[in-house]
This record gives C-alpha cells, sequence and structure tokens, in this order.
C-alpha cells in the first residue's frame, strides 16, 4: 500500500500517512466522546437537561487548531506536490499520445510501442497528447497521473522507476466505451536491456522503411501486423470477423462496402488509395453502420507505414 | 397518503373555497376548488408541494438506486456480467445523473424544506406559492425528460454526470436531450432559491429576527443563494454543449480551437457549490434533530448558523479542485487547494458543537437520533477523505479512482442522505399526524448503517490501490474488494427497502399521533402547530420573544 | 367577509416580489457571466483573430440596434412613469413603442444574421472552418451570445405585451384591502386613482409604515377604471427586466462590434 517503487511514491505517502493518520485519531477520538455523551446523558441516567449556549474559549480551541492542521496538511501535499512537477535534468523524453482507446509511446529514434520500455532508476518524461478526447494516463504503482487534452501540447509526468518489473497502465478520465480497455504495461529493465530492445525496435523502423521501398510483400504484412498492434488499430479493428468498434480487418480488401460521404450514400471498392485515405481522413467516407469514431492517423503513420499495414490488411483475407 | 387525497385547494383558488374553520381542518382535508389529484397537482400549499416533491424524489431516488445496484452487479467480477460496456457506461450515467440532479440538488430543501421553512419561521406560506408550484412543474418535466433521454435518439446519454467535453461533444447518444433536462431542472432549483430568499426575508413572523431563525432555516437560506447564484452558470455551460452538438460552435471543441479545460471550469463553478447544496440543508436539519432528541439549546447556536454561510462563501471558491490533473496551471493548483482546507473549518465547527450539543442533553435514542449520530460519523469519515484529496500530491494519486467514488457516496450518501432519512423520521408524525412502527425502524437503521460502511469502505482502498472509477472492467486483483462491496449493497438494500415499507405501512397503519410535539423536546414553531399542520398553519402569527432552541415557548407544555 | 377571509386572501408583499425580481435579475446576470468569461479568455487568447472578425460585422447595424435599445428602455421608464401618474393612455403609448423597438430590433437582428449565413458565417461552415480557430470562436460566440440575448428580447416582447393588455383591459380588479386592514402588505406600493375619464383623482405618495390608514372615499370606489396595484408592480418588474435585457446588450455592442 505505501510502497516506493518510485521516486513519486514519498511525495504521496508522506501526506496520506500524515492527513490519515491525523483523521483517524479525530475521528475515533470524536466518536468516542459523542458515544460517552450518549451514554452519559441518555434520558435514563440525566433526565433533566441543561441548556448551555456555548463556550467561547472552546470555539476559538477548534476553530484554530483545524486550521493549522488543514493548512500543514495543505503544505505538505503542495510540497510533495512541486516535487511531482519538477523534472529532473537529463530526462529521457517519450512521447505519448492517447486516443480512443489506445496509448502509442514514441522514442527519441522514432521508435512507436503500445508498451512503454524505460531503464530503471532512470528519470523519465513523458510527454502527453490527445487526439480525440481525454484520457489520463496512470502507473497506480508509481502513484502518477496526468490527463492528456486534446489541444493542449505541453502537459507531462514524470517518475524514476525504482524495480525492474512490469507494472500496469491505465487510462483514468473517461474516453467512452473502452475506456476501461485502455490499458498498456510499463516495462521497467535494466539499463542494457533497454538500449537492445531500443535498438531491435529501431531496426524494425528501417525494416519496413526498406521493405516498403521495395515492395516485399512477404515481410510487408508481417511487419504491418506489429504496427497494428503498437498503433492500436486492433482496439477498434478485429481481424477474424468479428465486428467491434469499427469494421473488422477480415476480408476488407477488395470488397464492396457501403460508405456515406458528406451524406451520401455511395458503394466503394476497397483498394489501397481507399485504405490509406480512410487511415488520413477517416472521416471522408464513414462505414454504413458505424460511428465517426476514428482518429486521424494523419502525421501519426508515415508512407511505408501506410504501404505495410495496407500489407497486412490484403493478407487478411 | 392517498386516505388524506381528499380536495383541497389553495393561494388564489383558496377564496373561493368553503372555510368552516380554518384552525380546525388540516391541510390534507380542507376543500377547495379542485378534488383528487388535481387539489394536489394544481395545489400552491407549500405543505402539498413539499409532499409532491417527496413523493417524485424518492420516485428517482429508487430509480437511481437500483441503478447502483446494478452497478454493483455488475462489477461482481472482471469482464462481462450481466450487461455489456455501452450499458454499464449509461448506467452509471444515469445513475450520477439522477442521484444528483433530482434527487439531491432537490433533496432536502424541496421537500421537507418547503414543508417546513414557512411554519419555522411563522409564515402562512411561502412569498411567491404559484411560482413554487410552477418549479415543482418544471422539476417534473426535467425528470421526464431525462427518463426520455433514454429511448430516444442514440440511446442513453454516456458521458459520465460531468458531461465532460469534448467526448460530450462526440458522442452519439441523446447528450442534448439530458442536458436540456438538466437545465430545466437547474431553472427549477433557482426559482426554488429565490422563493425561499423571499421568503426568509420578507415573511418571518414578528420578533422573529434573523439570529432566532431554526438552524434548518439558517441551512436553507444558505443553499437559497447557492441556487440562486451558481446554478445559471450550470445551465449556460449545458446550453453551449447542446449548441456545440446541434451547431458545433466550437467553444469547448479543440478542433476548433476551443478550450475543453474551460468547461471543466465552468462545470465546476457551478457543481462545486452544488455539492454543498445538497449537504447544507442535510447539516442544517441534523442541528435541529439534535437539539429536540438531546432536549437541549444548540451549543454554538451562532457558530452554527454563520458556519453554514462561511461554507456557502467559502464553497463558492473551490471548484477547481476538480481539476488537479487537467493541466490546469500550477498558480491555479496551489491557490484551489489552499482555500479547499479552507472550507473544511466550518464543517468542523459544525462537528464540534454539534459534539458539545450532547453535553448534559437528555438524550433518547429514537430513531431521527440514530441517523443524526450516523451521520455525524460517516460525514466524518467523507470529509476527512475530501481533505485527503484536497491536498495536491494525494490527489495525484487517487483522482478518478474508486477513492474519489468513496468519499462523494460517504459524504453525500452518508451525509445527506442519512441525514435525509433521519429527518423523514423526525417530522414524520408532523407531516402525517401518525408515528411509524418503531422496531422495525431501527432495524433498517441498523442493517443501512452496517451495510453502508460495508459497501463503501472498501472502495477507498482499491481505490488507493489503483482501482480508476467509470471502469466497466477491471484487473482481477481488485475482484475480492468488489465482491465485498457487492455483498454490502445487498445488506444495505434491505435495510433500505425496510425503511420505505415501514414508513409507507405506517401511513395507513401508524398509531395517531395528534400531539403537537411528539418528542417533547420541541421547542422550534412547527413544535406549536398541530399535526398535520392546518391549511393556514397558523391560526394566529405568532410573536416570537426568544430564540429557537431556548424553553418557555408559551404554546410550549 | 370575516377575518378569516382577510388571511386567506393571497398574501401582497411589494417588497417582496422586488427581491424576487431583484434575484432573477442576479441569475441573468450570472448566466451571461459565464458566457462573458468565455469571451474574455477566449480574446485573450486570440486578440488578434478577434480583431480580425470583428471587423467584418456591421458597426452601423449594431449602432442603430443600440439606440433602437436605449429608446426602448427610456419609452419603459416613461411608461411605468405614466402610470404612477395615473396616465393609463400614456403609459400605453409607451408599452407599444418599447414592444416596437424590441420587434425593430429583432428585424435588424435577423437581416444581420441573414447576411452572415448569406456569405457563408455560420456555425461549422466550410468557410469558418478555413479561417483561423480565433475566428471561429468569435463567431461561435457571437451567434450564441446574441442568440440567447435575442431569445431575452422575444421573451421580453411577450413579457410587455402581456402587461400591455392587464394594463388596457383589466385595470381594476378588487383592491383587496379594506380600510384600515391589511394595510402593511401594500407598503413599499405608490398608488394612484383615476375616475372613468383618466383624470388623476388621488395620487398617494409611497406607502410606508407611518402610514395608519387609507379611506378610501366611496364616490370613485364602484368606478370601473382603476388601477389594482399589482399592475403597477407587474409592470415596474418587466420594466427591470426589460432594463436588464438593454443592458446586457450594452455590454455586448462594444465587446462584438466595436473592438476593431
Ligand atoms: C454533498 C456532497 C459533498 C460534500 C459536502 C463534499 C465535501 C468536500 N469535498 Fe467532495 N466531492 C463530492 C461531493 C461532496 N464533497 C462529489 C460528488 C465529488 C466527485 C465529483 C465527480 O468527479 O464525479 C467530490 C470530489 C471532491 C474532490 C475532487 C477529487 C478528484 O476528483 O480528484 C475534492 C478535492 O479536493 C473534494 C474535496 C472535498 C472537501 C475538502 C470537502 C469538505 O467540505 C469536507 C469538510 C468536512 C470535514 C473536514 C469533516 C468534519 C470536520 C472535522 C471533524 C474537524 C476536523 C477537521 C480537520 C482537522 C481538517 N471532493
Ligand atoms: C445521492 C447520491 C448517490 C447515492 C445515494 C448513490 C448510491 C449508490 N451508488 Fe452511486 N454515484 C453517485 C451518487 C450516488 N450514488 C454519483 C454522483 C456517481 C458518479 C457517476 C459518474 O461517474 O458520472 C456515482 C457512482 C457510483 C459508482 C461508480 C461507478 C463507476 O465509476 O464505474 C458506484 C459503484 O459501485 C456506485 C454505487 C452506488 C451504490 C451501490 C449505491 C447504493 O446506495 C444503492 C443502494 C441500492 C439500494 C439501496 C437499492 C434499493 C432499492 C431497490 C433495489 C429498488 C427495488 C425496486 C423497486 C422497489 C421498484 N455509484
Ligand atoms: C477508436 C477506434 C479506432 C481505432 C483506434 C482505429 N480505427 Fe479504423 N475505423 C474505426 C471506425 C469506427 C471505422 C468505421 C467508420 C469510418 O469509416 O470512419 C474505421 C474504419 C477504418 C477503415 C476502413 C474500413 C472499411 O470497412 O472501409 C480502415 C482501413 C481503418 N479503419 C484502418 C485503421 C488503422 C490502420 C488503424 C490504426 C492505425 C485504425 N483504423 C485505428 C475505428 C478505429
Ligand atoms: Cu482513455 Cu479513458
Ligand atoms: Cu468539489
Amino acid at each position: 500500500m505505501l510502497s516506493r517503487l518510485s521516486s513519486i511514491s514519498d511525495s504521496v505517502n508522506g501526506p496520506i500517512l500524515f492527513i490519515a493518520g491525523t483523521s483517524v485519531v479525530m475521528l475515533v477520538g470524536i466518536t468516542a466522546v459523542m458515544i460517552y455523551f450518549t451514554i452519559r446523558y441518555h434520558r435514563r441516567r440525566n433526565p433533566h437537561p441543561e441548556d448551555i449556549h456555548g463556550h467561547r474559549m472552546l470555539e476559538i480551541v477548534w476553530t484554530v487548531i483545524p486550521t493549522i492542521l488543514a493548512f500543514g496538511f495543505f503544505w505538505y501535499g503542495w510540497e510533495g506536490y512541486k516535487f511531482i512537477k519538477t523534472v529532473p535534468e537529463g530526462a529521457m523524453e517519450v512521447q505519448v499520445t492517447g486516443r480512443m482507446w489506445s496509448w502509442v509511446h514514441e522514442y527519441e529514434n522514432g521508435v512507436q510501442s503500445a508498451e512503454l520500455y524505460v531503464p530503471v532508476n532512470k528519470p523519465v518524461k513523458l510527454n502527453l497528447v490527445s487526439q480525440d478526447v481525454l484520457h489520463s494516463y496512470y502507473i497506480p504503482a508509481f502513484k502518477v497521473k496526468q490527463d492528456a487534452v486534446p489541444g493542449i501540447p505541453d502537459l507531462f509526468l514524470w517518475f524514476e522507476a525504482y524495480q525492474t518489473g512490469v507494472y500496469q497502465v491505465f487510462c483514468a478520465e473517461y474516453c467512452g466505451l473502452s475506456h476501461s480497455a485502455m490499458w498498456s504495461k510499463v516495462h521497467v529493465v535494466t539499463q542494457d536491456e533497454f538500449e537492445e530492445w531500443l535498438r531491435v525496435e529501431g531496426e524494425k523502423v528501417v525494416q519496413i522503411q526498406q521493405a516498403a521501398e521495395s515492395g516485399e510483400g512477404e515481410n510487408l504484412h508481417i511487419l504491418g501486423e506489429a504496427l497494428s498492434k503498437s498503433k492500436g488499430c486492433n482496439a477498434c479493428h478485429s481481424i477474424d470477423g468479428t465486428r467491434l468498434i469499427g469494421p473488422t480487418y477480415k476480408g476488407l480488401y477488395g470488397k464492396t462496402e457501403t460508405v456515406v460521404t458528406g451524406g451520401q450514400e455511395r458503394e466503394i471498392v476497397v483498394d489501397d488509395a481507399y485504405i490509406r485515405n480512410s487511415m488520413l481522413k477517416p472521416t471522408d467516407d464513414i462505414v454504413k453502420g458505424y460511428q465517426p469514431l476514428m482518429p486521424s492517423q494523419e502525421g501519426l503513420v508515415n508512407e511505408s507505414e501506410i504501404k505495410a499495414l495496407t500489407a497486412y490488411i490484403k493478407s487478411l483475407q | 397518503m392517498s386516505d388524506h387525497a381528499a380536495s383541497a385547494s389553495h393561494g388564489a383558488a383558496v377564496r373561493h373555497g368553503t372555510v368552516p374553520n380554518a384552525a380546525d381542518v388540516d391541510f390534507y382535508h380542507f376543500k377547495g376548488r379542485w378534488s383528487g389529484i388535481f387539489a394536489w397537482i394544481f395545489s400552491t400549499d407549500h405543505k402539498r408541494i413539499g409532499l409532491m416533491y417527496l413523493v417524485l424524489m424518492l420516485t428517482f431516488f429508487t430509480v437511481g438506486m437500483t441503478l447502483g445496484f446494478v452497478i454493483r452487479l455488475e462489477l461482481m467480477a472482471p469482464g462481462k456480467t450481466i450487461m455489456d460496456a455501452q450499458t454499464y457506461n449509461a448506467v452509471f450515467t444515469l445513475h450520477g445523473v439522477i442521484m444528483v440532479f433530482l434527487f439531491v440538488v432537490p433533496g432536502l430543501s424541496a421537500s421537507l424544506g418547503n414543508f417546513l421553512l414557512p411554519i419555522m419561521i411563522g409564515a402562512k406560506d411561502v412569498q411567491f406559492p404559484r411560482i413554487n408550484l410552477f418549479s415543482w412543474w418544471l422539476f417534473l418535466t426535467g425528470g421526464l425528460m431525462a427518463v426520455t433521454a433514454l429511448f430516444t435518439g442514440g440511446g442513453p446519454p454516456d458521458t459520465g454526470w460531468t458531461f465532460y467535453a469534448p467526448y460530450s461533444i462526440r458522442t452519439g447518444t441523446n447528450v442534448t436531450l439530458a442536458a436540456a433536462a438538466v437545465f430545466v431542472l437547474g431553472f427549477s432549483s433557482i426559482l426554488t432559491g429565490l422563493n425561499f430568499l423571499t421568503t426568509v426575508h420578507r415573511m418571518r413572523a414578528p420578533g422573529m429576527s434573523f439570529f432566532r431563525l431554526p438552524l434548518f432555516v439558517w441551512a436553507l437560506y444558505s443553499t437559497a443563494w447557492l441556487q440562486v447564484v451558481a446554478t445559471p452558470v450550470v445551465g449556460i455551460t449545458l446550453v453551449l454543449i447542446m449548441v456545440e452538438r446541434s451547431f458545433g460552435i466550437g467553444v469547448f471543441d479543440p478542433v476548433k480551437g476551443g478550450d475543453p479545460i474551460l468547461y471543466q471550469h465552468l462545470f465546476w463553478i457551478y457543481s462545486h457549490p452544488a455539492v454543498y447544496i445538497m449537504i447544507l440543508p442535510g447539516l442544517g436539519a441534523i442541528s435541529d434533530m439534535l437539539a429536540v432528541h438531546a432536549r437541549r439549546t444548540i451549543f454554538g447556536y451562532g457558530f452554527i448558523a454563520m458556519s453554514s454561510v462561511a461554507i456557502a462563501l467559502f464553497g463558492s471558491i473551490v471548484w477547481a479542485h476538480h481539476m488537479f490533473i487537467s493541466g490546469q496551471s500550477l498558480v491555479a493548483n496551489f491557490v484551489f487547494s489552499l482555500l479547499t482546507m479552507i472550507v473544511a473549518i466550518p464543517s468542523a465547527i459544525k462537528v464540534f458543537n454539534w459534539v458539545a450539543t450532547l453535553y448534559k442533553g437528555s438524550i433518547q435514542l429514537e430513531t431521527p437520533m440514530l441517523y443524526t449520530l450516523a451521520f455525524i460519523f460517516l460525514f466524518m469519515i467523507g470529509g476527512f477523505s475530501g481533505m485527503m484529496i484536497g491536498v495536491l500530491s494525494v490527489d495525484v494519486h487517487v483522482h478518478d479512482t474508486y477513492f474519489i467514488v468513496a468519499h462523494f457516496h460517504y459524504i453525500i450518501f452518508g451525509g445527506l442522505g442519512f441525514a435525509f432519512f433521519g429527518a423523514l423520521h423526525h417530522w414524520y408524525p408532523k407531516m402525517f399526524g401518525r408515528m411509524y412502527h418503531q422496531v422495525p425502524s431501527k432495524i433498517a437503521w441498523f442493517l443501512t448503517f452496517v451495510g453502508f460502511n460495508v459497501l463503501y469502505m472498501p472502495m477507498f482502498i482499491m481505490g488507493w490501490e489503483g482501482m480508476p472509477r467509470r471502469y466497466y472492467d477491471y484487473l482481477p486483483e481488485y475482484q475480492k474488494w468488489h465482491v465485498v462491496s457487492t455483498i454490502g449493497s445487498w445488506i444495505m438494500i434491505s435495510g433500505i427497502l425496510l425503511m420505505f415499507w415501514n414508513l409507507l405501512r405506517s401511513l395507513k397503519t401508524g398509531k395517531p399521533c395528534r400531539e403537537l410535539d411528539p418528542w417533547g423536546g420541541g421547542r422550534t414553531l412547527e413544535w406549536t402547530v398541530p399535526s398535520p399542520p392546518p391549511l393556514e398553519n397558523f391560526d394566529k402569527i405568532p410573536t416570537v420573544t426568544h430564540g429557537p432552541y431556548d424553553p418557555d415557548v408559551p404554546e410550549h407544555k | 367577509m370575516s377575518g378569516h377571509s382577510i388571511a386567506l386572501t393571497a398574501h401582497k408583499d411589494y417588497r417582496g416580489s422586488k427581491i424576487g425580481i431583484w434575484l432573477f435579475l442576479i441569475t441573468e446576470i450570472t448566466l451571461f457571466g459565464g458566457m462573458f468569461l468565455l469571451y474574455s479568455i477566449y480574446r485573450s487568447e486570440y486578440a488578434q483573430d478577434f480583431h480580425h472578425a470583428a471587423a467584418e460585422l456591421n458597426t452601423l447595424v449594431g449602432t442603430i440596434n443600440t439606440l433602437i435599445l436605449l429608446t426602448s428602455s427610456l419609452t419603459m421608464a416613461l411608461s411605468i412613469a405614466a402610470v404612477h401618474h395615473g396616465n393609463r393612455k400614456l403609459s400605453l403609448w409607451m408599452l407599444a413603442i418599447t414592444v416596437l423597438c424590441g420587434a425593430g430590433f429583432m428585424v435588424n437582428k435577423y437581416f444581420e444574421w441573414g447576411a452572415k449565413f448569406h456569405h457563408g458565417i455560420y456555425p461549422g461552415s466550410e468557410y469558418l472552418l478555413a479561417h483561423p480557430k480565433g475566428e471561429v470562436l468569435f463567431y461561435g460566440l457571437y451567434f450564441v451570445m446574441t442568440g440567447i440575448h435575442g431569445i431575452h428580447v422575444l421573451v421580453g416582447m411577450v413579457l410587455l405585451t402581456v402587461m400591455f393588455l392587464k394594463v388596457m383591459k383589466q385595470p381594476n380588479a378588487k383592491v383587496s384591502f379594506v380600510a384600515g386592514h391589511g394595510l402593511g402588505e401594500i407598503e413599499g406600493c405608490r398608488m394612484a386613482f383615476v375616475d372613468a375619464g383618466g383624470k388623476v383623482v388621488w395620487k398617494g405618495d409611497e406607502v410606508d409604515g407611518s402610514i395608519e390608514r387609507i379611506d378610501v372615499k366611496t364616490k370613485y370606489w364602484p368606478v370601473k377604471k382603476r388601477f389594482h396595484v399589482a399592475d403597477f408592480n407587474q409592470l415596474e418588474n418587466s420594466g427591470l427586466y426589460w432594463h436588464i435585457v438593454d443592458i446586457i446588450w450594452i455590454f455586448l455592442f462594444p465587446l462584438f462590434y466595436l473592438i476593431t
């Protein structure tokens, strides 16, 4: 409960211990007095009440003491909060994008992943943006949380993990249907493991680029599959024909689809160009029977990634 | 109540009625222009309006509670238990909307407040009886609109009761109608507040100076100010949401340059004061009940009265403590956290004075007193947890987790809910002229109290462990607490059903209780009129010569 | 009737209803206050865009509308003053002009909005979306705030029309106090009685606690054309509402039209 898994823990644990401690003492004390009075002055024992109108000194005492305590609580919490909001020099930065209903983490070298990898004992700063509605990046184990707000670019949180392991990430701000499924993980690994991971992932990026350029089909769809996972497409698109928020990928390519374009229904055949446009400008054509919920991927996927994703969709017949 | 539903009429219509002798006929039996149900729904008598509010509110409350019960069933196990995610999201939204806007905000003030306020200040009615009836009709309309929102448009709204933009602009569900419903309800609440303020200013009996007002009246008075000043802000905010959805003006839509955080500010500028609109009448009722059942004067009357005003004042300037994590500036966080601490002081003053009121009293543990004591205990837990989340660094961790859910259920349900139940029992004989059955009422209290703690205490724990709120599905490690909590809800349900059943049954079978003052300790004016009160409350407007809780009321035996 | 019947007559308290209407005006102010808050925040955020967008509003139409509303405020006040002096005819004329001013205002607004729509400026229009965000917000706020203000003008017009009919048709419901009874209930009210020809017969100051009795000579008692005291009050309250609607416009006008 009062675990110390990150640098943030102390700023939360300290104040809560102090406030909860004080509160329990007061709660128990006041309740005890209340019960004592109720018994002692029960009508059976005390049939004749006495009217006491007040006591100035007492009033002062029980105004001043809670005031002091309350300011104490505040101050302690503020000190902790200042720490939470002060990012140490040299923290590793990761861009985090939230959208319905997945997180994407992007590293300085362009690697993107659905789950966060960080080295242990190193300050990490997450820059949070949202593409659609409010989300909130919450790592309970590290006791840190920050909303991601569309249109506001400079929101962040930071932490330094103290122990290797895998920790849960939640979305803590209500964001619609699959809010409770908007999970991710933090993998806290050693510095070496982290660098290795980053290198391998970086190579994949290069591979995709090369594959896309050379148009090597085989490889491409496997990379597309990885991309679809890391970019959170699978939150809304199934590959086995089940209907999720969006249409399934299965059998999508080449099929004739009814879409609504600017209020007009029309039929289209799903091809490369259509899929590309569906990713970049999803609101142009809305598949009939679905809501315009798909977040635009503009700026989040590059041309080679689009090719890989298309190849992946193509492969799912 | 039905056996009393004889015809009667009031206000403007009164003049057409026949008045054998106004003082002898209670307000149920007064014959006026209308009869049957119309004698109620067209009545401008504050007592009838109060009872009509009570009936409507309890109806909505039952719906809200049933939804709460359904939430608990769904959360018994991770994954799908009894409904799908979309339904779940609609269910907690409606649960919140109904509980807040249809139950606790009108709450004690529109129901018992309407019934008691004029009597307590020695008046025959409120200042604007017809506006009073109109606000009841608005309340009914708003309630029906909220219900209609379930079955029309894109289905029940799924935004949470806070309607946060931009999700509330995007979602295809019927948010527009729900927001319109809340707007209408807000209007109703404003009119009630306006009515009460004017009534307290203009209609006090001779000698009833402000510092001779019962504390319940003080609380209603402070509440009314909040209603009048704060409600229009949420009204306009929701209108903006509706306009935004229909026409896309852009003020809250980040795509068009709007700022979602501003929406939150506007929403909480009302909705934080609204939580004090909810609790203040409860705090007032508790003071009155304590004085009666401890048979003595209130300790520190002036301090309790002024602390209601202070809560209303300070409560208006702390709204942004709901937004510590939203991305607002550090300065704002500093200021609002500090101010939040300050609201606790007037609450502290109240609690201490209540406890001191027990000292050298002559305490009888009637059911209302049991609710009162339970209230103080639960209110403290709710309040202390409020302090914890008002502290910045702690809120970073627990914001939007079950810790918050536990906080507000403790303070709303454990606070206002228990005060409400207590007040129902306390003024029951006055309202209906019958006494409820004692034993079941005490058993019901016990079950409710125990069930309550089993239900909500685990939420503090899982909240601290990181279980986010508004979650349809969760990790298995939280399940044990969810199960305990669900079991608690069953215990509490049995308590509450027993309570309602007992109160309803007693309308017919309860011992008739025609005494002026069945508790033998009532010193405020409502205990000087017959039970149930006559149409015009007072045969002759009384002249007040001393404070509300002081003895020697001449009419008092 | 007996003493009871007096107790049963609807309570009339003129100070009370003044308090009531003032409280209501407070709610109107907080209602618009919310939107003014939005306006000022967005304006400081997008100062430049707001200036550009405001340049496109027609200052002439705005000015005319401002003058119209100011005039209507004046005629409203004159109408109330006329009633106080027992001059029903003048009062009715002034009320009529007030309502007509309101109508003129709305017609102007109609054409103004129409012109904007014609240019493709309306919430969510393609034309707007192609412009900077600040301009979108400016017009969003412009349409909402003037729209809601317009609704208030309409409500005011309906209210004043009702008042017109009341003053015209039913000047003389019963005066519900008998000399020596219920005097306190008309405290704070000013009264005038006129005869059938509209001539003022009696004009009183505000009734205050120092007056112990008002004896109305029966000579004019049954005459039809006498004002019910309540109508003063309703008219005055409607007047207050109308003034607040004007005042809000006085704020809207410079914020939207004059900031270029
Ligand atoms: C009746 C309703 C009610 C009341 C009275 C309160 C009272 C208080 N609330 Fe609560 N609150 C809610 C209803 C209410 N709240 C709701 C519904 C939400 C959630 C909204 C949502 O997001 O859906 C919420 C959320 C909420 C938050 C936001 C949390 C978050 O989302 O992250 C905060 C943060 O500061 C807060 C604080 C407080 C405080 C400090 C008080 C104080 O007024 C409490 C004061 C009382 C005491 C302190 C106890 C008595 C005092 C003593 C016994 C003396 C000793 C005291 C000291 C030494 C300090 N509340
Ligand atoms: C007055 C306020 C009030 C009250 C009394 C309650 C009462 C209850 N609440 Fe509620 N609650 C809120 C206000 C309230 N709540 C608000 C504002 C929210 C936030 C919503 C949001 O996030 O937007 C919330 C959210 C909320 C959640 C969080 C949902 C989530 O975040 O995912 C949960 C979870 O357990 C919950 C549970 C309950 C339960 C079990 C009750 C119990 O008290 C209910 C007990 C049930 C009974 C006692 C039922 C008895 C009656 C019947 C079963 C009826 C039988 C039928 C007939 C006779 C016809 N509530
Ligand atoms: C929030 C849920 C969501 C996410 C995340 C999402 N989509 Fe979609 N997608 C939808 C919805 C809903 C539709 C159907 C409506 C529409 O056409 O916009 C859709 C439609 C599509 C279509 C057109 C399908 C058809 O049947 O014509 C393609 C292709 C597509 N998405 C690809 C992707 C890719 C690639 C990603 C990830 C990079 C992705 N989507 C992420 C919700 C989502
Ligand atoms: Cu994203 Cu909740
Ligand atoms: Cu609050």
